[in-house]
C-alpha cells in the first residue's frame, strides 16, 4: 500500500498512530477478571411473606470444587453457597443480593432457573421481563417450576455431583436425549408466551433433601401456571408436540396374570390432519411407532408372530388410553393448547383464525382423535 | 499500480483517454464493496421489520425488495458505463447543463449532490450509532457510548483517507470473512426451526405486503455509492454483471436470515426482540461444545461488516464533496467531517429515536436512488438520441 503524499507529513502520521493506539483501550470499562466475579449457577424465586419475592442465588466456590476429593456432606456444603434476599421484582432482588456479596454478580453462567409453584401460579410476567432485558441471561436456561420452595432446588445435595445445578443440568440433558422429557429452554417459554397459538410449559420438580424427581411438566396458560402433567401423561405429549420417541412403556397385557411387556420406541412418525367444520376444528393425529421389546414377563410359549401382533395392539391401545387421558386434562381441565395444534391450525386455515377471538375455548371443544400404529421390529436376544 | 497523486483529481479530467485514467477496481472488488456495505446495513433488525407487516411472509418481501435494488443498480451501472471514469459529479453536471451552458449544470446539480452527500453522512453516523447501541446492550455495558463511536469512526476515517484502490482491496479481503461465517451461522440456526411458523404462506393482503416491501427495500440502500465508485471501476461487461451479483449475495443472505428468524422464533416473538439476529445467534448451539457461545464470533464478524459499510459511505461522501468543491486531497474533508459525524451520532436520545431516524433516512434515500439516477439516465438517453440524430443528418447516406 503506497501512502499518499498527504500521509507523508510526520505529525499527521503520529496523530493517526495515536488514534489507532486508542483502539486497544476498548473494553477497559468492562474488563473484569474472573476472580472478581461472583458466578451464579442457579437462581431461585420464591414468594416472600410480605408479598414480594425472595430471590436466591447459588454461587459456586471454585477452590472447593477444584481441590476437594470427598463428598461435601450435608446441604449448603462446601462447594457452593446459597444467598437469599428480598425484592419487589427480580432485578431489585438481584441488586439487594449484590449488596451482600463481595464481587460483582455475573449471571452469564446461570443454567437453571427455579421458580416456586406459588410464584408460577400467580403471575410470571414481571419475572420474565427482567430475564428478557438483561443480555447476560441466556435463552438456553432450563426453567423449572418447583413444588414447594424453589430454594430447595438450590440447596439439595445429590452426592453424585458437587453442585446441585450441574446434577440438574445433566439430568435434563440426559432426559431430553432419552426422550423422557421434551427439550425445553427458557427461549421456548418466551416464544410460547408471545405466540397466540400455543401455551408454554416448564419442567416440574419435586425436591427433597437428597433427591429430585424431575419427570413432570407444568402447564401454563399465558403467564400463569394452571396445573401439571404427570409422567405418564407426558408420553403422548412428546409424540404429538415434539414428534420424538418418548420413554419406554411397560404395557400391562394381562395384569391379573402379571404379564407385562416393555416396549422401547425407536422411530416415531406423527401425522396431524386438521379440518374446520361448522365452526369447530377437528384434528386427526396418526402416530406410527416402530420399536423393540426389551422385556416380556409372559410364561407360556406361544406363536411368536401372533404374540407380537397381540403386543402391538395392546401397546397401541395403551398409548391411546394415555393420549385420551392427557387430552381430557388439557382440553377440559386446563384449556391450554400445549400441543402446538393451534399453530398448525393457523397455518392451514388463516382466514378462520382471523375470525376467532379465543383459541382456548375452541381448543377445548375441538375434536381430537389420536390413533396409534405400533410395529415391533426387534425382540432382543431371546427367541421366544 | 496507480501513482500517488493521480487519482485525486478525476473531476478535472473529464474527457480523458482510457489508458490515462487508472481503473483500479476489478469486478470482483465491486461485488465485495456492494456486498460488504449491504450486509452491514440492516442485518440486525431486518427480520423484525420484515415480519412486522408481512407476518409469516416476511422473507418473501425481503427477497422481492431485491428487485427494486436491482433496478436501481441497473440504472447506475449503465450511467457508469456511459460516462467512463467519471463520478456522478462530473456527469450530472454534463447531463443537467448540456454543452452550451455548463454553468447551469453546476448550479442544478449542486443541491442534489449536496443532499446525496448529506444523506450518506447521516447514514454513516446512524449506522455507527446503531452499532454502538447493540454493543452496549449486548457486550460492553459500562463503556461510554462516545468511546465506541469515536473508535469506530476513527478506524473508518483512517481507511477513508486512502485511495479507492485500498478501499476496494480491504473490502475484497473482508468479503469472505463476513459472508462465510454469517452464512454458516444462519444455516446452523435452522436446527431450531419449526416450519409451522412459516405457514400460512400468504397471511396478509396485498396492501400490507406492499408496505412491507417498501420497508425492506430500505435495507438495500448503500448501493448508490456506485455512483462514485464507478469512476474507478474497469469499464468491462464483467463489472456490470458483478454489480448485480453484489446485490444478489446480500439479498440471499438477508432472505436466509429472515427465514431462519421467522422459523425459529415466529413473527409474534420477533416483535418483542430488539435485535433478532443477535438473539438467533444466542439460541444456536453448535453440538460438540467446540464453540458454545456462537454469538461472540458472530459479533466479531458483524463488527467487520459495519466497519466496511461505514468506511465506504465515508469515502463516498468525501469524494463527492472533494469533486464538487475542487479540493486537492479528499483526506482533508475526511478529517473535517469527523467531528460532524461524531456530533450526528450523538444526536438521537435513545435507541427508538435511532430506529426512527434510520427509517426516515431510508425513505429519503429510496427517493434519491429511484429519482435521481432515473432522471439522469433519461437525460442521458435523450442526449444520446440527440447525438445520434445529429450524426444521421450529417451522413444522409447511412
Amino acid at each position: 500500500m503506497k501512502p499518499s503524499t498527504f500521509c507523508h507529513r510526520p505529525h499527521v502520521a503520529l496523530f493517526l498512530v495515536l488514534l489507532l493506539a486508542g483502539m486497544f483501550l476498548t473494553g477497559c470499562w468492562d474488563r473484569r477478571d474472573i476472580e472478581q466475579r461472583s458466578l451464579v449457577s442457579a437462581i431461585g424465586i420464591d414468594k416472600g411473606a410480605a408479598g414480594d419475592y425472595l430471590i436466591s442465588i447459588q454461587v459456586p466456590i471454585p477452590n472447593q470444587i477444584a481441590g476437594s476429593t470427598g463428598t461435601g456432606g450435608g446441604g449448603g456444603g462446601e462447594a457452593y453457597r446459597v444467598i437469599t434476599s428480598t425484592g419487589d421484582t427480580l432485578m431489585e432482588g438481584l441488586n439487594n443480593l449484590q449488596k451482600r456479596t463481595n464481587q460483582m454478580i455475573f449471571v452469564g453462567h446461570t443454567r437453571v432457573i427455579a421458580i416456586s409453584e406459588e410464584v408460577a401460579r400467580e403471575n410470571m410476567a414481571s419475572i420474565i421481563d427482567g430475564l428478557r432485558r438483561k443480555s447476560s441471561f441466556r435463552r438456553l436456561l432450563w426453567p423449572i417450576v418447583v413444588h414447594g420452595e424453589a430454594r430447595n432446588l438450590l440447596t439439595f445435595s445429590p452426592k453424585l455431583e458437587q453442585l446441585p445445578t450441574v446434577f440438574v443440568m445433566d439430568q435434563l440433558k440426559t432426559s431430553s436425549k432419552l426422550g423422557i422429557l421434551p427439550k425445553l429452554s427458557l427461549g421456548d417459554m418466551y416464544i410460547a408466551m408471545s405466540k397466540t397459538t400455543e401455551e408454554p410449559i416448564a419442567y416440574y420438580a419435586h425436591v427433597s433433601k437428597e433427591d429430585i424427581q424431575l419427570d413432570q411438566l407444568a402447564v401454563f396458560r399465558g403467564n400463569r401456571m394452571v396445573g401439571h402433567l404427570n409422567a405418564h401423561e407426558i408420553i403422548p405429549l412428546i409424540h404429538i408436540r415434539n414428534q420424538r420417541n418418548g420413554p419406554d412403556v411397560t404395557v400391562p397385557i394381562d395384569p391379573e396374570k402379571n404379564v407385562f411387556v416393555t416396549f422401547h420406541p425407536k422411530k416415531t412418525k406423527t401425522r396431524i390432519n386438521t379440518r374446520f367444520e361448522e365452526g369447530k376444528p377437528s384434528f386427526q393425529i396418526r402416530i406410527r411407532m416402530d420399536g423393540s421389546i426389551t422385556e416380556s414377563t409372559h410364561k407360556e410359549i406361544i406363536n411368536p408372530v401372533r404374540w407380537m401382533n397381540e403386543v402391538e395392539q395392546a401397546t397401541a391401545a395403551y398409548y391411546e388410553k394415555l393420549a385420551k387421558k392427557t387430552l381430557q386434562k388439557l382440553q377440559k381441565e386446563y384449556q391450554a393448547d400445549i400441543l402446538r395444534l393451534g399453530t398448525l391450525f393457523r397455518g392451514r386455515y388463516p382466514e378462520a383464525w382471523k375470525k376467532i377471538d379465543c383459541w382456548q375455548t375452541l381448543f377445548s371443544n375441538a375434536e381430537i382423535q389420536v390413533a396409534y400404529d405400533v410395529r415391533i421390529r426387534q425382540t432382543g436376544l431371546e427367541k421366544r | 499500480m496507480a501513482e500517488p497523486g493521480s487519482q485525486s483529481n478525476i473531476a478535472q479530467r473529464v474527457n480523458v483517454a482510457k489508458e490515462e485514467t487508472p481503473y483500479v477496481i476489478a469486478p470482483r472488488q465491486v461485488t465485495a464493496i456492494l456486498s460488504c456495505t449491504l450486509i452491514g446495513m440492516g442485518v440486525l433488525t431486518l427480520p423484525r421489520i420484515a415480519s412486522h407487516w408481512a407476518h409469516e411472509a416476511g422473507w418473501m418481501s425481503v427477497l422481492l425488495g431485491m428487485f427494486m435494488a436491482m433496478f436501481g443498480i441497473g440504472l447506475i451501472s449503465s450511467l457508469g458505463q456511459r460516462f467512463v471514469g467519471q463520478t456522478v459529479v462530473s456527469y450530472s453536471r454534463q447531463l443537467l447543463g448540456g454543452k452550451t451552458r455548463p454553468r447551469l449544470g453546476v448550479v442544478l446539480s449542486f443541491p442534489i449532490l449536496i443532499s446525496l452527500a448529506g444523506i450518506w453522512l447521516a447514514d454513516t453516523s446512524m449506522i455507527t450509532r446503531a452499532f454502538s447501541e447493540v454493543i452496549m446492550a449486548a457486550v460492553l455495558e459500562n463503556t461510554p457510548m462516545n468511546v465506541i463511536l469515536f473508535l469506530m469512526l476513527a478506524t473508518a476515517m483512517y481507511l477513508a483517507m486512502h485511495e479507492a484502490e485500498v478501499i476496494a482491496r480491504v473490502n475484497e479481503l473482508l468479503f469472505p470473512l463476513i459472508v462465510i461465517p454469517v452464512l454458516l451461522l444462519t444455516l446452523i440456526s435452522f436446527q431450531n426451526a419449526r416450519w409451522n411458523n412459516l405457514l400460512p404462506l400468504f397471511p396478509v393482503d396485498w396492501r400490507a405486503f406492499f408496505i412491507s416491501l417498501l420497508a425492506t427495500s430500505v435495507f438495500y440502500k448503500g448501493f448508490e455509492m456506485m455512483l462514485v465508485f464507478s469512476a474507478f471501476t474497469q469499464p468491462i461487461s464483467a463489472a456490470r454483471r458483478a454489480q448485480f451479483v453484489g446485490i444478489g449475495i446480500p439479498a440471499l443472505l438477508n432472505t436466509l436470515i429472515t427465514l431462519a428468524a421467522i422459523a425459529v422464533f415466529s413473527y409474534e416473538e420477533l416483535e418483542r426482540l430488539m435485535w433478532p439476529t443477535l438473539e438467533l445467534a444466542t439460541s444456536t448451539e453448535i453440538p460438540g461444545l467446540i464453540f458454545e457461545r456462537v454469538e461472540a464470533a458472530y459479533l466479531a464478524v458483524w463488527v467487520a461488516a459495519i466497519f466496511t459499510a461505514i468506511s465506504n459511505f465515508y469515502f463516498a461522501t468525501a469524494k463527492i464533496l472533494q469533486e464538487t468543491f475542487r479540493i486537492r486531497h479528499h483526506q482533508w474533508i475526511v478529517l473535517g467531517l469527523f467531528p460532524l459525524l461524531l456530533w450526528l451520532s450523538n444526536l438521537p436520545a435513545h435507541v427508538y429515536q435511532v430506529f426512527h431516524w434510520i427509517e426516515i433516512l431510508g425513505y429519503l434515500s429510496v427517493l434519491l436512488w429511484l429519482g435521481f439516477p432515473l432522471i439522469l439516465w433519461l437525460l442521458a438517453q435523450i442526449r444520446l438520441r440527440e447525438k445520434n440524430g445529429n450524426r444521421r443528418t450529417d451522413h444522409p447516406g447511412q
